[in-house]
């Protein structure tokens, strides 16, 4: 009953320019009307009323506006959904397709099995920066319900795009899809490369999981960098000497104590004596 | 730009590349797009291959700073128009005919009511020292903006700039050769009302009035299209510009120009320049002023002496819709500003500060409150910078020149090499031991899709800010802080020193010298990516030789932080 007289008293337009301001010297006022819109998003008897003006508001040419939309619809969370997906048709007043962009984002930080859908439907959007939004939104569903379409951008043309749906993949991939993740490894967008080794480590899979090394530096960076205490490679002593030393690095980041300690007898390029010193104490330092 | 790639140097490329190695990047990983919004045609096409390949940032840097250093201020007009894609063949007029040719061109550059993207232009930059009363006032000027960002960016485009650059290089051409001799004008003393003491000539030609002043002191209460003055102690009242064609030129003796807006070389809508060959000289105007382009061409060129420079705001080679040079090649000179100062760039401009020696000081005083982030805390803008009108409206180029000489800048929040929205904002320094003093968004400082360069070729210098700072790239730009050798000292607080940020690139590289790097906050600093977008930034500290001290990490080793931070202390 209190919310409810308090939306008849209240002037949204009045609490977003609040919850939106700029200036430092109103940030308790700001900070306020944001949570504002989040108790009155949150109940049950405004929150309609309340995201659909939110919402409303999308297509804004401030940066700083679209992040207080964010973080207020992000904090209401999944009863928004269904609103925010109600608009998802309405790209913008412009060629930016803002709105849409916004709605992408939006329901991405809210998550859940219920945003696939209705995201995927932008998967081929003919704007990269909108394919790369449904791609990121699909990843934080961290359901395997997106699984099939987050598949489909693997192979964009557009580097931002492969990493969103890389991103997504290494979120929601099991053992099955180690090799859609094997093969980002080696992508000349370094954003693909961290997100498919990040996807390779969740799923849990060593070096085993990878094959042979090939004689290519930046994927066997990377290939390295999953080295675990159970991974057993022939020739792996001269793996580690033929190696240059941004690989010996990679590899030395997961070795234990005592092949550190074997290794430092043999290693003469002075950042890496002195990295393999300093990892050695970090570790001492650890176990006391 | 394949060119530009490569002439970064071989330490500098070769470390870079090693450092990245580290951590399992290379140089092809230093790339941003171009088309993270719409392509607008006021966006120079530098800027688009500049952020494809930001490393070139550096050559390109180098080579516009070559342009201006070895060559006649002339081929350096050239080269800027290039950046507009004008290809400009030589004039060869007399001065004179040089004068009617431009006047010419510049008559049929214009629309009939230009006058009012003037007014448009003034309510964008020119700001209150007050602070904004209210939220409600803040949200009343948002609306006002966006339609005066759009206004402006729809009308500027009716504006011939090819005829306006052509007329500014053909009067810069005409004045390489000129002599007041050469003119043949009939020399006889005379008076002349709105001028005190005698002139040797007065003529009315199509392109307005021509004054020549004698070697006496004279005082100019009035504007003339051209004033020739042979020598003495002059003093230049000036006023906003009215004819096409504006032209100074003074000898020597110690000079005073004083106006207030849209004067002492301001290109607006049309051409200024004024060349002043000897003395102590004091230039001092409030805004649009001092080497400044605003939907024109604004040159300054003081050729030697102790100089002062006194504006406010768009002052000191500054251009939006045009180019504005101020060019000082000798002398301690002193530079005094508040906002859009000394070396400035906004939309679809150039705006270049040279100065080729002595001991300079800059300074950008405390005006205008940067109320978005702080309550005592002032917006610079200044010094190798450029700013659009985000998000409709790019920034231009904005560049500063030192050759030598132990020079201080001083200013707030952006600046010192930096870049805001779709623009690039650089210093060059050639040499001396310097002070850098700033707070935030300085020092080689990208933000939001732009490339911040801070070059410092020697010396012992030193480097003081807050943070964003010193090799800091924010939300897809690049902040780079080159130092190639000297002893030197950086000094920040936070989110500086090869710092990414928002998938941003940072990168501090020292290439010589026994440096000390300090910082309060050690986990977002001294090689820091921070991650965003659901991936990492780049943040790069390098420092090829020397013995070095570091508030975290320590010589000759190596050290990664955030992801994808990395510091090298290589020996």
């Amino acid at each position: 009953m209190f919310i409810v007289s308090l939306v008849c008293v209240l002037d949204f337009d009045i609490l977003y320019d609040q919850a939106t301001t700029g200036l430092v010297n109103y940030q308790a006022l700001k900070d306020s009307a944001v949570a504002t819109f989040v108790a009155l998003g949150r109940d049950s008897s405004t929150g309609d009323t309340v995201v659909s003006f939110l919402v409303s508001k999308f297509d804004t040419k401030s940066a700083a506006g679209r992040h207080t939309l964010k973080n207020i619809l992000t904090e209401i969370g999944e009863v928004a959904i269904e609103e925010i997906v109600l608009h998802l048709d309405n790209r913008g007043s412009d060629a930016e397709a803002r709105a849409l962009k916004q709605c992408l984002w939006v329901l991405g930080e809210i998550g859940g099995e219920q945003i696939v859908a209705p995201v995927a439907r932008f998967i081929n959007d003919t704007e990269w920066s909108v394919r790369s939004g449904a791609f990121t939104a699909l990843g934080k569903s961290v359901s395997r319900t997106a699984l099939p379409y987050v598949c489909e951008g693997l192979n964009d043309t557009v580097a931002p795009v492969r990493k969103s749906a890389y991103c997504a993949l290494a979120e929601i991939a099991t053992e099955r899809e180690v090799a859609d993740l094997v093969e980002g490894l080696d992508d000349p967008f370094y954003g693909v490369r961290y997100a498919a080794l990040s996807g390779l480590r969740r799923v849990g899979c060593g070096l085993s999981c990878l094959g042979h090394l090939r004689a290519d530096d930046l994927k066997d960076y990377f290939s390295l960098s999953l080295i675990t205490a159970s991974d057993t490679i022939p020739g792996f002593d001269d793996l580690i000497w033929s190696s240059p030393p941004s690989i010996r690095k990679a590899i030395y980041g997961r070795l234990s104590k005592e092949e550190m300690l074997v290794v430092l007898k043999r290693e003469d390029h002075p950042l890496l004596i002195k990295y393999l010193q300093k990892r050695i104490a970090e570790t001492d330092s650890t176990e006391q | 730009m394949i060119l530009l790639f490569f002439l970064i140097s071989q330490s500098f490329s070769a470390h870079l590349d090693s450092s990245l190695a580290f951590i399992g990047l290379s140089r092809g990983d230093l790339t941003f797009r171009s088309d993270y919004v719409k392509r607008d045609d006021y966006r120079f096409e530098i800027v688009d291959a500049l952020l494809e390949n930001p490393l070139g940032s550096v050559p390109f840097a180098y080579m516009l700073h070559d342009d201006f250093h070895k060559n006649p201020l002339v081929e350096a007009f050239a080269s800027l128009a290039d950046l507009y894609t004008f290809e400009l063949t030589k004039p060869k007029y007399d001065f004179l005919a040089a004068l009617d040719r431009s006047n010419c061109l510049l008559s049929r550059a214009f629309p009939a009511d230009s006058l009012e993207i003037l007014g448009v232009l003034e309510d964008l930059v020119v700001f209150s020292p007050e602070p904004t009363g209210s939220i409600a006032e803040e949200k009343a000027y948002e609306k006002t903006y966006d339609s005066l960002t759009n206004y402006l960016g729809q009308r500027a485009r009716h504006i011939d700039y090819e005829r306006v650059i052509l007329a500014g290089y053909t009067i810069l051409s005409a004045l390489e050769g000129y002599t007041v001799t050469g003119l043949n004008l009939p020399l006889s003393k005379i008076q002349l009302d709105g001028v005190s003491g005698d002139i040797l000539y007065y003529g009315v030609y199509d392109f307005g009035e021509l004054v020549v002043g004698d070697s006496g002191k004279n005082v100019y209460q009035r504007d003339f299209a051209v004033i020739i003055d042979v020598g003495g102690n002059d003093t230049y009242h000036l006023s906003e510009q009215q004819s096409y064609v504006c032209v100074i030129v003074d000898e020597t003796g110690d000079d005073s120009y004083l106006g207030g807006e849209y004067d002492i070389a301001c290109g607006r809508f049309g051409v200024s320049v004024i060349l002043d060959r000897n003395g102590d000289d004091l230039y001092s105007a409030r805004n649009f002023a001092i080497g400044a382009g605003a939907f024109g061409v604004g040159v300054l060129i003081d050729e030697s002496g102790d100089d002062r420079y006194h504006g406010d705001t768009f002052t000191q080679g500054a251009g939006c819709f045009g180019i504005g040079i101020l060019r000082d090649l000798s002398g301690n000179d002193y530079y005094e500003g508040a906002l859009y100062a000394q070396g400035f760039g906004a939309t679809y401009g150039i705006g270049i500060l040279e100065d080729d020696d002595g001991n300079d000081r800059y300074l950008i005083r405390q005006v205008y409150l940067d109320e978005i982030r702080y309550l005592d805390h002032y917006l610079s803008m200044s010094q190798g910078f450029a700013i659009g009108f985000r998000p409709d409206l790019p920034a231009g180029i904005g560049f500063l020149f030192e050759g030598g000489g132990n020079d201080y800048y001083i200013g707030d929040i952006f600046g010192q090499g930096a870049a805001y929205w779709y623009g690039i904002g650089a210093i060059v320094e050639k040499g001396g031991n310097d002070n850098y003093v700033g707070y935030q968004y300085v020092q080689g400082s990208g933000t939001h899709i732009a490339l911040g360069l801070l070059i410092d070729d020697g010396g012992d210098d030193n480097y003081i800010a807050k943070g964003v700072a010193q090799g800091c790239g924010h939300d897809l730009a690049l902040g780079l802080l080159y130092d190639c050798s000297g002893d030197d000292t950086y000094a920040a607080f936070d989110l500086s020193q090869g710092a990414g940020n928002a998938n941003g690139i940072g990168l501090l590289i020292d290439e010589n010298g026994d440096d000390n790097y300090a910082v309060k906050r050690l986990h977002n600093t001294q090689g820091y990516g921070d991650f965003r977008r659901e991936y990492g930034s780049i943040g790069v500290l390098v420092d090829i030789k020397g013995d070095d001290a570091y508030t975290s990490g320590g010589d000759a080793e190596f050290w990664e932080k955030g992801t994808y931070g990395i510091g090298v202390d290589w020996e």
